[in-house]
């Protein structure tokens, strides 16, 4: 699904992040955060409530800036980085549906502001088990489908960085499977995923090939 | 990209009617509320009503603002915006106008009855509406910016008014000006030239601050 | 010269300089103000038709402009705080508006008292006085949106943003505030464009204009001193210093 580039062969890693540190108030929420991302690679950054994870993920993906410190993508910082916008995805904590458009609405939309191709939409549907809603109001749908529907974007996006915040909650047992195999999948195409969540992974593929980045 | 996200904001506000049709019910309201407070008499009405119905139409504009991004916000919608590889300013430009087509419009198009109500010569009502259709854009576009700026503020309701407000002064002058001379049967278009001038001044600008400003709030 | 910018750029040492210079700021602020209040209230000639009333416009006058150079500094340095990201000038920035709100409400208040002998009346819709309260909404919309964020930086950052967006529209504002005057009123007469104007009394005024622009120094130096020590209260030095006390 994505194609693996010639510059990635190096060795060098594609997501690099250097002495990260983060204010919020007066209080210091992490600092001297570093780690690499190479191809195939997951990383899981764990934590308790409040650690900054979630402000760690947005800092990545360019919604918000660190006290010091900065991220690289394939060697550029990624604020400088047209290339990293193209590059990578991120789904947040809220699920960026509208409650008045029905789902395939939603992703339809999506689809054509990432320029990705209509035609795929119904196997994706498919794929994340949102047949059954397709034609609901996003507003009417439970908290587990539109966690699904957004993570569908992904899908639609075909995007090598996979940003993730809290990608489970509210998700059941079936709904965390279906998930699993997308980053299995992802990972096995030679993507990245930079992820936070409370949960372990019933995967043992994903369990034995995450690493972890712990905020304390 | 540009008019998928106009024609889904166009989607978006004709199924959240609340959202216009509360402010020009607020608009026909105030104004009907003027002749009872002050004077039904007609000769008064006609020197008063340029300014009831532009600053009428400035406080629907503004209450009608407040949502712009709220609910795009809330959903997280807006930080996806930001993330696309796309110009910020493109997409709340698009977003303003869709906004605009609808509230502004809306506003433009009731103000005929409200100026016949006020005793205003048939002449000045094809100014009013033209003056409207200039100005209310500009006031959507500078309105916008304080939108982005308090849009993470759950309660923004008076600040936004706050902000705003005395930016919007220059609209009112020429908008409620215009209509005026027109009024007692003097040529307005000065006026609205100034009006359109105004407009494509704000049209360069505003997006770029809205862009800014939506950056802020997201940080 | 790069150097030292950038050694005042670091919150210790602005902290020690500018701890240095209020005090001779401070002083020559008010030496100037004494010269420039004795020159236009004593030496400075009666208005051949105001008479002793215009003396006013040596407060007036030098507030008014400073009403609008400090909104100007405000969205200037509020402007590199959102480019460089340079915390400092956002420290500059947010001090200087309640300043500039001052500033703006005593141009405003010695206008309205000048008001009452020239035209009759406390408050007249006056191109000037008007612009003038604008102004000062302004100022107000940025302090308030500065004081409604409870994350700092979100706050600075955001006043910026206003306060650049008020300085684009302020001289749009202030035309057509005097188109609009000129509409309804009438040219009044103006206040300061007199033919030509006495030398005992420009001197005062331009006295007290030097000696508002350095008392507005003192005082940013002053505040941005303590907001300094407030936001880095967690440092080290801050409370090495507070011990010094």
């Amino acid at each position: 699904m994505v194609p693996i580039e010639t510059d990635d062969v190096s060795g060098k890693p594609c997501l690099q992040v250097d002495n990260l540190s983060c204010v919020r108030g007066d209080r210091l929420l992490f600092k001297d955060v570093n780690f690499k991302l190479h191809r195939g690679e997951l990383v899981h950054v764990a934590g308790p409530n409040g650690s900054g994870k979630t402000t760690l993920l947005r800092i990545v993906c360019n919604l918000t800036w660190p006290e010091s410190g900065q991220a690289l993508w394939r060697g550029e910082p990624i604020n400088r980085s047209e290339r990293f916008q193209r590059e990578s995805a991120y789904i947040g904590h809220q699920d960026g549906l509208k409650s008045e458009l029905s789902t395939l609405e939603n992703l339809r939309f999506h689809s054509r502001v990432l320029n990705a191709d209509v035609r795929r939409l119904p196997t994706i549907v498919q794929q994340l088990e949102l047949n059954r809603c397709q034609y609901l109001l996003a507003g009417k749908l439970s908290a587990g489908q539109r966690r699904r529907a957004a993570l569908a974007r992904l899908l639609l996006a075909e995007r090598v960085l996979w940003i993730l915040d809290e990608p489970f909650t509210a998700l059941d047992r079936n709904g965390r499977q279906v998930v699993e195999n997308l980053l299995e999948q992802h990972l096995e195409n030679r993507g990245l995923v930079l992820l936070t969540s409370h949960q372990a992974f019933m995967s043992t593929h994903l369990t034995n090939h995450r690493r972890e980045l712990s905020l304390s | 990209m540009f008019a998928t996200i106009f024609k889904r904001e166009l989607m978006l506000v004709y199924r959240r009617r609340s959202e216009w049709v509360h402010p020009l019910a607020f608009f026909v309201i105030v104004v009907s509320l003027f002749p009872l407070g002050l004077t039904p008499g007609p000769q008064t009405l006609k020197l008063i009503a340029p300014g009831i119905i532009w600053v009428s139409a400035l406080l629907a504009s503004l209450l009608s603002l407040e949502h712009l991004f709220r609910s795009d916000y809330e959903d997280g919608a807006l930080e996806q915006f930001v993330l696309l590889p796309y110009p910020l300013a493109a997409v709340g430009l698009a977003k303003v106008l869709a906004h605009w087509c609808v509230t502004g419009l809306s506003l433009c198009i009731a103000s005929p009855m409200l100026g016949i109500a006020l005793n205003l010569p048939s002449d000045s009502l094809k100014v009013l509406m033209l003056s409207l259709l200039l100005g209310t854009f500009s006031l959507s576009l500078i309105g916008a910016i304080g939108a982005a700026l308090t849009v993470g503020l759950g309660r923004g309701g008076v600040l936004i008014a706050l902000l705003i407000l005395p930016l919007y002064v220059p609209v009112l002058i020429f908008g409620a000006g215009a209509v005026d001379l027109s009024a007692h049967g003097l040529d307005a278009s000065g006026q609205l030239y100034f009006l359109a001038a105004l407009l494509i001044l704000a049209l360069t600008l505003a997006p770029f601050a809205i862009a800014a400003a939506i950056k802020v709030s997201l940080e | 010269m790069w150097n030292w910018f950038h050694r005042l750029a670091s919150p210790r040492d602005f902290f020690r300089i500018a701890g240095y210079w209020i005090p001779w700021l401070g002083s020559l602020a008010l030496l100037l103000i004494i010269a420039g209040l004795y020159l236009g209230l004593f030496v400075a000639p009666p208005d051949y038709q105001q008479g002793e009333s215009y003396r006013i416009i040596f407060i007036h006058v030098p507030s008014a402009w400073m009403s609008l150079f400090v909104y100007i500094v405000m969205a200037i340095s509020g402007a590199i705080g959102l480019i460089w990201r340079i915390k400092l000038a956002h420290v500059m920035s947010i001090c200087s508006a309640p300043i500039g709100a001052s500033f703006t409400f005593l141009a405003l208040a010695t206008g309205s008292l000048w008001g009452k002998p020239m035209w009759g009346a406390w408050w007249v819709w006056d191109a000037r006085l008007t612009s003038e309260l604008l102004l000062l909404f302004l100022y107000l919309g940025v302090i308030a949106l500065y004081h409604a964020f409870e994350e700092r930086r979100t706050a600075e950052r955001a006043a910026a943003v206003l306060a650049i967006v008020g300085a684009v529209n302020i001289p749009i504002i202030h035309y057509s505030v005097e188109w609009w005057n000129t509409l309804h009123q009438g040219p009044t007469v103006s206040k300061l464009d007199a033919p030509s104007i006495d030398a005992n009394m420009l001197i005062p005024l331009l006295l007290m204009s030097l000696a508002f622009m350095i008392f507005y120094k003192a005082l940013l130096l002053f505040r941005a001193r303590y907001e300094i020590l407030h936001r880095q209260q967690r440092s080290q030095w801050v409370t090495q210093y507070i011990k010094t006390l």
